[in-house]
C-alpha cells in the first residue's frame, strides 16, 4: 500500500500522505455515525493528532487503517455518550410520539409491510438505495440514531450500550424496535413501494 | 411469567408484540415461550412473515455500514478541500510541537 515505514520511535509521519490515504474515508465513517459535517471533521482532526502523538505506540501488527479507525471509534462512543449525558442533563432526552404510527390499539399493522423481496444483498451495490438509505437514516431521532449506530454499526453489546447511554435493557429493545419500524417505513415509502425500483 | 400468562401469550400474540419479539430476537436470546408464541403467530400472518424479511434486509444494510469502505455506492461526501487544509495544517503543527 505504500504506506511509510516507521524506522524507531521517531520515525518522522508523513503527514500529507496520511491524509491523502486515510482522511475521507475516516471522515465518511465519522459522518455516518454522528451525522454531521462540522463534529465528523472534528472528530477525524483529533483521531489524527492523537495518533501523531501515539504513533510510535503503533506496532504496525495491524494496518494503519485499522488503527486509525480504532481511535476513531472510540472518541464517536465517547461523543455520543458525552452528547446523551447533555441532553438528558437539558431534559431533551425524550423520544416520545403521542399514540403509534404503526400499529392499531388492537395490535394489527396499520399497513401491509412490503414484500422487499429475497436477496438483501442485490440492492446493496444500487446507489440510488444508499441515497434513500442515507436519508432515512438522517430522519431518525437523535436518541434512537445514536442507539442504532451503537447497536447495528459500531456492533456492541447490548449491555454495553446501555452502559454508554444509560437506559436499561427494555429500554433498548423498546428503542431498536422503533428504529428499525421508522426505517422500515420510510424505506417503503422511498424505495420499496415506488413503481420504478423493483 | 405465570404459566396462565405464558399461554395467553403463546395463543395470542399481536402483530405488534410479534413484530417487537423478532426485532428483539436480533439482540437478545428469545424464551422459549416467546419463540414458541412467535413461531406459531408467524405460520399464520404473512405480514410479520414480511416483518422478519425486513429485518434480515435492515440488518445486511447495516452491515454493509460496519466496515469503512471506497465502495461506489458511498453517497456520503468526502471531507471538504477547506476541513482537508485545516487537517494538514493542524497536524503539521502539532508535528512540529512533538519534535
Amino acid at each position: 500500500m505504500g504506506t511509510p515505514e516507521t524506522k524507531g520511535p521517531r520515525a518522522k509521519v508523513d503527514v500529507s500522505h496520511w491524509v491523502d490515504e486515510h482522511a475521507d474515508i475516516l471522515f465518511r465513517y465519522a459522518l455516518q455515525r454522528v451525522r454531521r459535517r462540522d463534529i465528523a471533521e472534528e472528530l477525524v482532526q483529533e483521531t489524527f493528532v492523537a495518533a501523531l502523538r501515539a504513533h510510535h505506540k503503533f506496532d504496525a501488527r495491524s494496518s494503519e487503517r485499522t488503527w486509525l479507525v480504532g481511535i476513531l471509534r472510540h472518541k464517536i462512543v465517547d461523543h455520543i455518550r458525552r452528547t446523551t449525558q447533555e441532553r438528558s442533563r437539558r431534559g431533551n432526552d425524550t423520544d416520545e410520539t403521542t399514540g403509534d404510527p404503526f400499529f392499531e390499539a388492537n395490535g394489527h399493522w396499520k399497513t401491509s409491510p412490503a414484500d422487499w423481496g429475497s436477496d438483501p444483498v442485490a440492492i446493496l451495490s444500487q446507489r440510488d438505495f444508499w441515497k434513500v438509505f442515507e436519508k432515512c437514516f438522517a430522519a431518525l431521532p437523535q436518541g434512537l440514531a445514536d442507539t442504532f449506530v451503537l447497536r447495528e454499526l459500531e456492533e456492541m453489546e447490548p449491555s454495553d450500550v446501555c452502559t454508554t447511554l444509560e437506559i436499561s435493557d427494555s429500554n433498548l429493545w423498546v428503542r431498536l424496535h422503533r428504529a428499525r419500524l421508522l426505517l422500515k417505513d420510510c424505506l417503503e415509502k422511498n424505495w420499496f413501494n415506488k413503481a420504478s425500483n423493483g | 411469567m405465570s404459566i396462565l400468562s405464558n399461554i395467553r401469550m403463546i395463543l395470542s400474540l399481536s402483530c405488534n408484540e410479534s413484530s417487537r419479539l423478532l426485532s428483539d430476537g436480533l439482540d437478545r436470546q428469545l424464551s422459549l415461550t416467546e419463540r414458541i408464541a412467535l413461531r406459531g403467530h408467524l405460520f399464520a400472518c404473512r405480514r410479520c412473515r414480511r416483518f422478519r424479511n425486513i429485518l434480515q434486509h435492515l440488518r445486511a444494510t447495516t452491515q454493509h455500514l460496519t466496515t469503512p469502505t471506497v465502495a461506489d455506492e458511498n453517497v456520503l461526501p468526502p471531507l471538504s478541500p477547506e476541513a482537508r487544509a485545516r487537517l494538514t495544517e493542524a497536524l503539521t503543527r502539532a508535528q512540529s510541537e512533538g519534535s
